[in-house]
């Protein structure tokens, strides 16, 4: 098998398989999410047509975080959709978060504030350029 | 059709790209954006938004697997990162505010064009090892280096990133192709991977994978706030797109025969075709 790996710097196994976990477990909340929320989303709406939610995007009013905690409150199948789609995009920015982490811990200083650069772009450039181009 | 057909079709769809991108090492996030414009009359931004769903959430599953396996190589895809997200965001900025005044067609255009370049890519024979590069004073600073089994030899060889300014380029060029269009890029950076930093295939085909989920995650996430992710749409492509990737990364080892990636590679060109002709007004 192929391996990258082991130099002075080289991140320990642990960080690896950290990593690894902390992407399976955001992928896997993310489908279980995403698939319940979508059978549930179809069962409520028997027999629309699909170009009505293709015209209005049902997700729009789940968008902030009061719309998006009083839509999950009252079992609103859009609200976890919404969800679902959220932890698939906080599932990298947690494995870069971890990465820094271990980089940190591994006295890899210069790759850790590169990962703390590249977390904070991921942040501001979702936070403020989303809403500003809605 | 209704409502459950539709989804149903949006699944397969998923599964199809899924299987042959996985197959043909294109990934499937190339062909979704064309199929739901022209097969399902889905407009194009929200099309981006639905594809770009379905490649984060198959670089995850599949980059879950190359770091646990420790084929792609953290340090040097965390470092490449900082160009790649950078360059994701002016792509998607880029898209929306083209889409704003009214410019879809460039976009449509842009993309076929994107979907014509990918075919050399696709035809590409699985490449021998690129000659080592020397090693730049940023590589040698940071330390980017590391080593893998090679089973051939059944030795353990050390590589060193080469040449990383023409990488950083590369990449943030990568991240803003993968930006516009809401596709993985994956044949630009398994470039710049390989010929600028001179790392082995494998090496640079798990740490590409790797990047490509923090680089969509960019790009969804100012989709999704900006209210171009339409999860009714994304979300049956991006479960058949991870059950296809996945079916279809079981079946590579025992799959030799190159017709299916050509045929994969003939469809994104008659693809890229049709985009461009509704581009300029001619279909």
């Amino acid at each position: 098998m192929t391996t990258a790996s082991t130099t002075a710097r080289a991140l320990p196994d642990e960080a690896y398989r950290r990593i690894s976990w902390v992407l399976r477990i955001g992928v896997t909340a993310a489908a279980v999410l995403l698939s319940a929320a979508l059978v549930d989303f179809v069962l409520r709406h028997p027999g629309e047509s699909f170009s009505t939610f293709l015209n209005e995007n049902p997700i729009r009013g789940y968008l902030s975080l009061r719309g998006l905690a009083y839509g999950i409150q009252q079992g609103h199948s859009q609200a976890l959709l919404t969800l679902g789609i959220l932890v698939l995009v906080a599932t990298p920015l947690a494995r870069v978060a971890t990465g820094w982490y271990y980089l940190q811990r591994n006295g890899d200083r210069p790759l850790a504030r590169v990962a703390l650069v590249v977390l904070a772009l991921l942040l501001i450039g979702i936070l403020v350029l989303g809403p500003l181009l809605a | 059709m209704d409502l459950v057909g539709i989804l149903l079709l949006l699944l397969l769809v998923g599964i199809g790209a899924g299987l042959l991108g996985s197959l043909s090492g294109l990934g499937g996030g190339v062909v979704i954006v064309p199929i739901l414009v022209v097969g399902f009359q889905v407009p194009l931004v929200d099309a981006i938004g639905a594809s770009a769903v379905s490649v984060l959430a198959t670089s995850t599953t599949t980059g879950a697997v190359y770091v646990r396996d420790r084929l792609a190589d953290v340090r040097i895809g965390m470092f490449l990162e900082i160009a790649t997200v950078p360059g994701a965001l002016v792509g998607v900025t880029s898209t929306l505010l083209l889409a704003k005044v009214g410019l879809t067609s460039a976009l449509l255009v842009g993309l076929g064009v994107v979907l014509l370049l990918t075919v050399p890519g696709g035809l590409r024979r699985p490449p021998e090892s690129e000659p080592p590069q020397p090693a730049d004073a940023r590589s040698r600073r940071l330390d980017l280096r590391g080593s893998y089994y090679d089973a051939r030899t059944h030795q353990e060889l050390p590589y060193q990133a080469g040449r990383t300014t023409p990488a950083l380029l590369t990449m943030f060029g990568a991240g803003t192709v993968s930006g516009m269009f809401g596709i993985g890029s994956g044949v630009l950076k398994v470039l710049a991977l390989e010929r600028f930093l001179g790392l082995p295939p494998k090496v640079a085909t798990a740490t590409s994978n790797f990047m490509i989920g923090v680089t969509v995650a960019a790009s969804v996430g100012v989709l999704l706030l900006a209210g171009y992710v339409n999860p009714v749409l994304a979300a049956p492509v991006a479960l058949g797109t991870v059950a296809g990737s996945l079916v279809g990364s079981q079946a590579l080892p025992r799959i030799s025969d190159r017709r299916l990636a050509i045929l994969f590679v003939a469809v994104i060109a008659i693809l890229g075709v049709e985009l461009i002709l509704r581009g300029v007004g001619v279909v």
